[in-house]
């Protein structure tokens, strides 16, 4: 062989390798990248992508979310009484109260001097209760309608939670059609988020109007909760809910989170809906599992639309886990992680938090401050937020 | 054989008037001098007339591209004569044919799109009517925006293919303007079809409710693409867009060149782009997840899959400016090897450069361009300002012969001879060495790509380009 | 046992239980209480988003922040059992780091380290580095007894035999020297005590058994070959073991593998600081309230925030983000207020308005001590607030208060003289009046607001100038005062901070006469056009520094509130009626008020 020859073949081979370098380098991007087993090296979360069904739409109807009408009363009360872990029922609220003062309450006295009234005469109950209480006037309740159209067009309506004050909530009720609902059996169920008194203590106002409605509680009620809904008249079908997750119908389901929350509460439940085309819908009482764990659990464990967060209503408390870095504004970032399309929030979720919401650009729905709501900034009584109509 | 037999661009020889690297430099400093001037009067949105709202920007430099590629490809500069390309002032000439384009491109799209396509056909493509249904003025003009903008992106790929791939076939043979007529309405009649294919859906889903009865909602690349935006077109098609220059700068129309009958070689250039820019748009997207960790979909931006989608589009633009700078500006260096060599050291050198671009593109355009800062921000788009650039490399080659560095001179007989036969190559020779090089290079091939998917991670978890 | 606190109280006797969650509920639900939170220094924790279940947080202890992820479970006979990774990740400039391994070196001089923190779990093998050991946690099958452990390595030890080098050819780690050596059974012991006390704390009772193993462990030996060989260096893994309620039966042979146990009455066997911490006693707070030891954390007094500023500086605003903040934490906090001028504007815009006693007789700063000592009663005795805001008028001189601040050490635990500054103005302002300049010397927080309204030099300008003023106080920029009150007022009364008394000034004490301001009240019974109130304001002469009040005008159905200081004026909603006449109080210096003075009565 001379040397051309050689010069020739060797100028072949680099010849060769040079286009094997680039047709390699793009056949291995073209065959590989975009597959399972390249994405099998990747670090995965697992997602349980439980499938709920799905609703057409659901609007909800803010009833009532000024719990109370005098925040330093209320904290004030529970700091005189010693603190955040004082058991609720002794705080000697209405309709709990015995008149004996701060932290001296008692379940059994306070429901002592009003059993005979309940479910029917709650006027004449809350009088009497008002006698006795701290800060007779600070009452006021937490509470939704929440109707969720079906597939098929149907209507179902919900309640969450049922407010505090009888007096406040009977009006609450009247105001927005809720008595008659109630009387005429349209409502298919009651969620009870927690146990919290803005929640829960006017239970009797539900009951007097319809006592048989199937009521949903969360299993971390105490016994003086359950002995409650006796003596309240309830007569219906109670479910202590024990799952992570139960379905109610196509589209809606009601979770559930083991936290311990303030004055000897434990565990929150909330709902969640996928609606059809547009995506996850959560509502809150007061959230207090924080809106970070609410989404992350929904994400980890639900199937729904467009896998998109659509919307969110409720209080939004702050996250149970007090941020370890105070200059992270913890609701307003984690809020923003998520994205929603629609956020309606009120009842706990304060104004302020509520303002950085619109000033960080969150699409919040404002309301009309009606009924002794305090903000525009946020749905107030009688307010209504629809989603996916 | 006389060079008007060739297209104008063809029958030129571009010689440096200069010797060494000072007509690079100073054509440089002149484009991007130009650049920033017309970027601030066109586009910064602290500018004067602030079309990055981002989306009418992009149509406006999309259409331009396009119109440019019309104008000195399929039209080969019909109305103008050749006697006047070969005479007038290049300053002379870049000034009217760059304002012709323009001129037709308003037309295009403020009298076919909007005024008769959206009075007539389809409402998404009039903002006005837009609005009147209750859409707010930003949306309604960026959604007609978009849409418009859309088909430019199409046709971007489609007519530069069907000239450097498809050689003009079957319409070689025509004079102008019939070709030119002929392969514009062709690769718009084609682009129209692409369209309906993958984007029209993406607009209708941009409505609410889903426009169920006029388009396929959701789309059929849903479980694909992990998405339901039509940025996952985007994405490939931008590739695509990208690929045919690369094919036909850097690569010299390498390899698919070497195959002899003329409908094979037309068939595997046309379908072996599309092929290239799949494979590409595939690792990009993949290099992001390894980078960013893989996408969320619900979520909106960084970790979104539509946007990931639209960044492959975003990251192959930076791609394409150093391969033209090089082709235009450096005389296409490196030239001394054999052509294989050389696409490969090409090819290597300009992605390092678009990485290069991309680093500093990001860290530093929010200081000047008016975008903001941030990758996935809705006010960072880096396409529009790369093809803002490339629009001016494309003006000033094309229509004013790389004035002032530059000047045209006419090729010789001889020269024009090559231009014939080099549509054919004859370089490489298949021969047993060849194959073994093959094989060795493939190894390497794969082992490089192997090494980068490795290395992705670690860059991600160590460095930031953007604090 | 008492599992009521962290368990849901009708859960089934067979279900599974969460036991990570179980922990971080003990975690949560003794960190409700107040004193509990102090003694043990507790910072707050955080979930980990969208990540494998996990947790950051911070305690007193250490300046990182500490992780959890939970691992996984199993159940035997035994009962049901969870390991739970622990993990530390240093602050930045943390001087251990220096012993941790490169990756951990390398990640932790990210720009966005903290951020990634909060996700580590999802981050794969970028937190291995960060490991200190592991927790395990078990419940016996009649949830009457729990196991708690923690083993960590006395030392983490690996050795680079060939070294580490950078491509230049210097030695990052020299051939035979320890990549990384640090003590994590010492790190992990820190938040060990925590968990365990909040374990006691929720149970209400304290461990029956506490013990502690050493067994051999070792380092690593590592060469560039990838070799790994294991290492003994005397080095041991240490396990920790605490059990409450029944432990007989749960911990038995955990118990037997111990070198050394002890029950309650036993505990001064136990090496430190296992014989006396705080889990055996925290079931009891009232007790360990009488030990003169844990004293600060039950210092029940309010804390007292002196906010002083010049006028305009952005009080208001500062004060909104206060309330709003301990609200959202169910907290109270009671202002006490006084403003020159006879309208309380500010009773006016601030939330909640009955939790504010505006005290009427003038300054609070000139008033006599016995008289704020007495509104302070008041407070206390009315809401018990946690903190009090002491919101002094933008003209006094917090020297003056200083005095008299000793003599409330009894009822209040000084907290913080905040002073805000408005960084637009201040230079002015603190080149002519001196009641500005004492208002930044008396300072230990200083907020410079409205930063978005000057250049960076001019900020860097007023930073050397407030330094000069006052070195020692902490100084922090803001925009429209949004800062995060609590990391200005983390109070954590075992963390040593400045000395609260800066050295007093000699001079004597001042009044506002001496600067002779004055103050001037406007009413205006009908609607005001809104073009002549904006010339009027815009005509105003720089000797009023500063304007307020709600009016109304012509063209708008709502009252607005009227903001106005050195020459910027601002109009907004009130959103919320006000059924009085239109007002503005001015406050400055020989006022011509012939502008503003001129439209009043005028019908619009």
């Amino acid at each position: 062989m001379s040397n051309d020859n050689k010069n020739i073949s060797r100028r072949d081979f680099v010849k060769g390798a040079a286009t094997g370098l680039v047709v390699g380098a793009f056949a291995s991007m073209g065959m590989y990248s975009y597959t399972s087993s390249a994405y099998s090296r990747l670090p995965k979360v697992e997602r349980k992508m439980e499938d709920f069904g799905a609703c057409r739409s659901i609007r909800v109807t803010n009833i009532s979310e000024t719990s109370w009408f005098n925040n330093a009363h209320l904290i004030g009360d529970i700091h005189a009484a010693g603190g955040l872990l004082v058991n609720q029922y002794t705080l000697n609220w209405a309709p709990f109260a015995n008149g004996k003062g701060s932290a001296k309450g008692s379940y059994e006295e306070g429901i002592g001097s009003i059993k005979e009234l309940l479910p029917h005469d709650l006027k004449k109950a809350w009088e009497l209760q008002k006698k006795l209480a701290l800060h007779p006037d600070n009452p006021g309740g937490y509470s939704c309608l929440i109707e969720v159209e079906a597939l098929d067009g149907t209507i179902h309506k919900y309640l969450l939670d049922t407010g505090w004050s009888y007096e406040w909530m009977e009006d609450s009720f009247k105001r927005e059609g809720i008595d008659k609902m109630l009387e005429e059996q349209q409502i298919e169920a009651l969620f009870i988020s927690h146990e919290h008194w803005d929640h829960f203590w006017g239970l009797p106002v539900t009951v007097k109007y319809d006592n048989r409605i199937p009521l949903y509680v969360h299993d971390g009620f105490y016994k003086e909760g359950l002995q409650y809904i006796k003596d309240s008249g309830y007569k219906g079908d109670l479910t202590i809910v024990d799952k992570p997750i139960t379905q109610i119908i196509p589209g809606m389901a009601l979770l559930k989170f083991d936290v311990p929350i303030i004055n000897r509460v434990f565990g929150e439940t909330s709902l969640a809906f996928n609606i059809q085309g547009k995506g996850l819908v959560l509502i809150s009482g007061c959230c207090h599992q924080g809106i970070l764990k609410f989404a992350d659990f929904a994400q980890a464990n639900l199937k729904y639309d467009n896998d998109r967060f659509y919307g969110i209503y409720g209080g939004l408390h702050i996250s149970p886990f007090e941020d370890w870095d105070p200059k992270y504004d913890d609701l307003v970032i984690s809020l923003g992680q998520w994205n929603f399309e629609r956020i309606g929030c009120n009842h706990c979720t304060g104004h302020l938090t509520a303002k950085k919401f619109i000033e960080a650009g969150y699409p919040v729905v404002r309301g009309s401050a009606r009924f002794r709501s305090a903000s525009k900034d946020y749905l107030g009584n009688g307010d209504k937020i629809s989603f996916g109509c | 054989m006389d060079n008007s037999s060739v297209s104008y661009l063809e029958s030129r020889k571009l010689v440096k008037r200069w010797s060494g690297p000072i007509p690079a430099l100073v054509n440089t400093i002149i484009i991007f001098a130009f650049f920033y001037a017309t970027w601030w009067i066109f586009q910064d949105p602290r500018g004067i007339m602030r079309m990055y709202t981002p989306y009418v920007g992009y149509m406006v430099c999309r259409w331009l591209l396009i119109l440019f590629i019309w104008v000195a490809y399929i039209f080969d500069f019909w109305p103008f004569k050749r006697s006047w390309l070969n005479k007038t002032h290049p300053l002379i000439k870049g000034g009217i044919l760059t304002l012709v384009s323009v001129a037709a491109m308003v037309i295009l799209i403020k009298g076919f799109f909007i005024e008769i396509l959206g009075n007539y056909g389809i409402a998404y493509f009039n903002p006005a009517r837009l609005e009147a249904m209750g859409i707010t003025d930003f949306y309604a003009i960026e959604y007609a925006a978009e849409a418009i903008m859309m088909f430019a992106a199409i046709a971007s790929w489609l007519s530069p293919s069907w000239v450097v791939a498809c050689e003009n076939a079957p319409w070689q043979k025509l004079g102008q303007p019939a070709r030119g007529i002929t392969i514009a309405v062709v690769t718009f009649f084609m682009s129209m079809i692409v369209y309906f294919l993958t984007m029209h859906s993406h607009m209708a889903i941009l409505f609410y409710p889903w426009q169920k009865f006029t388009a396929i909602c959701p789309p059929y690349w849903e479980e694909f693409a992990n998405t339901v935006s039509g940025n996952f077109h985007i994405a490939w098609i931008m590739c695509c867009t990208v690929v045919v220059w690369l094919f036909e700068t850097i690569w010299q129309r390498y390899p698919f060149n070497l195959i002899k009958n003329n409908a094979l070689r037309r068939l595997a250039s046309f379908f072996g782009i599309i092929g290239i820019a799949v494979a590409l748009c595939f690792f990009l997207y993949y290099a992001q997840d390894l980078v960013w960790g893989e996408t969320i979909r619900g979520t909106r931006r960084l970790m979104a899959p539509d946007w990931r989608w639209l960044h492959v589009g975003e990251m192959a633009i930076f791609w394409l400016v150093p391969s033209l700078y090089l082709t235009f500006y450096c005389n296409n260096w490196p030239t001394k090897f054999s052509r294989p060599v050389n696409v490969c050291i090409r090819t290597l050198l300009t992605a390092a450069m678009a990485a290069v671009v991309y680093i500093i593109y990001y860290k530093t355009s929010h200081l000047f361009l008016g975008t903001q800062k941030g990758f996935s921000h809705p006010q960072q788009f880096p396409m529009i300002p790369m093809i803002w650039l490339i629009n001016i490399f494309l003006i000033n080659v094309w229509f004013m012969d790389g004035w002032p560095g530059w000047k045209a001179v006419p090729k010789t007989e001889a020269e024009l001879e090559e231009v014939k036969e080099e549509i054919v190559a004859s370089d490489v020779t298949w021969t047993s060495k060849l194959a073994k090089g093959l094989a060795v290079g493939l190894c390497i091939g794969v082992l490089l790509y192997v090494a980068i998917i490795n290395i992705l991670p670690w860059i991600g978890a160590n460095f930031t380009i953007i604090n | 046992m008492q599992l009521t606190a962290v368990l849901p109280t009708q859960r089934a006797a067979s279900r599974q239980v969460d036991l990570p969650e179980m922990l971080t509920n003990c975690l949560l639900a003794a960190n409700h209480y107040r004193e509990f939170k102090r003694l043990v220094g507790w910072k707050g924790m955080a979930v980990c988003p969208r990540a494998p279940r996990a947790w950051t947080l911070k305690i007193r202890a250490r300046d990182g922040v500490f992780g959890l992820a939970a691992e996984g479970g199993r159940s035997d006979a035994q009962g049901q059992h969870a390991s739970i990774g622990l993990y530390y990740f240093p602050a930045p400039e943390e001087p251990l780091l220096e012993t941790m391994s490169l990756a951990a070196g390398i990640a932790s001089a990210q720009p966005d380290y903290l951020e990634t923190v909060r996700r580590f779990s999802a981050m794969g093998e970028w937190a291995p580095p960060f490991r200190m050991g592991t927790l395990e946690v078990s419940l016996a099958p009649e949830e009457d007894g729990l196991l708690l452990q923690c083993h960590a390595l006395d030392r983490k030890l690996s050795i680079a035999r060939d070294g580490v080098a950078t491509p230049e050819g210097k030695w990052v780690i020299w051939p035979g020297e320890a990549e990384e050596n640090f003590p994590a059974h010492e790190i992990a012991q820190d938040f060990f005590l925590v968990l365990a006390a909040s374990v006691t704390r929720s149970l209400e009772e304290p461990p029956c058994r506490a013990g502690r193993s050493r067994t051999p462990g070792h380092g690593l030996f590592y060469d560039c070959e990838g070799n790994r060989s294991p290492l003994d260096d005397g080095i041991s893994l240490v396990s920790d073991l605490l059990c409450w309620g029944q432990c007989e039966t749960l911990a038995s042979l955990s118990l037997a593998q111990c070198d050394i146990t002890a029950g309650i009455e036993t505990r001064a066997g136990l090496p430190a600081p296992l014989d006396d911490a705080l889990f055996w006693k925290t079931h009891d707070l009232r007790g360990l309230s009488l030990d003169e030891t844990y004293a600060p954390a039950f210092d029940r007094r309010p804390g007292l925030i002196v906010l002083s500023g010049f006028l305009g500086a952005g009080k208001t605003t500062f004060l909104n983000q206060l309330l709003e903040y301990y609200t959202a934490r169910d907290e109270l906090v009671a202002i006490i207020q006084n403003e020159i001028g006879q309208t309380g504007v500010d009773g006016k815009l601030l939330e909640g308005d009955e939790s504010i006693v505006e005290l009427d007789e003038g300054c609070v700063c000139c008033t006599l001590v016995g008289n704020l000592s007495k509104g302070i009663e008041q407070l206390k005795a009315k809401f018990n607030p946690k903190v009090i805001v002491l919101e002094s008028t933008g003209l006094a001189n917090p020297f003056n208060i200083l005095n008299e601040l000793e003599a409330l050490r009894p009822l209040v635990r000084l907290d913080s003289i905040t002073t805000l500054v408005d960084a637009e103005n201040a230079p002015g302002l603190l080149a002519n009046h001196e009641i500005a300049r004492n208002q930044v010397a008396a300072a230990d927080t200083i907020l410079l607001n409205k930063c978005d309204l000057v250049d960076e030099a001019q900020r860097e300008r007023l930073r050397a100038t407030l330094r000069e003023l006052n070195s020692r106080a902490v100084l922090v920029e803001t925009e429209h005062g949004a800062i995060n009150p609590g990391y200005l007022y983390d109070a954590d009364p075992f963390e040593q901070r400045a000395g609260l008394l800066p050295c007093m000034p000699c001079g004597t004490r001042h009044t506002h006469a001496d600067e002779d301001f004055t103050t001037q009240r406007l009413a205006f019974p009908s609607a005001l056009d809104r073009e002549r109130l904006l010339e009027a304001l815009d005509r105003l002469p720089d000797t009023v520094f500063r304007l307020k009040g709600i009016v109304h005008l012509s063209d708008e159905p709502q009252p607005v509130v009227v903001q106005y200081v050195c020459g910027r004026h601002e109009l907004s909603p009130l959103g919320d009626a006000f059924d009085q006449d239109g007002f503005l109080v001015a406050i400055g210096r020989n006022m011509d008020l012939a502008a503003l003075d001129g439209m009043q009565g005028a019908d619009a």
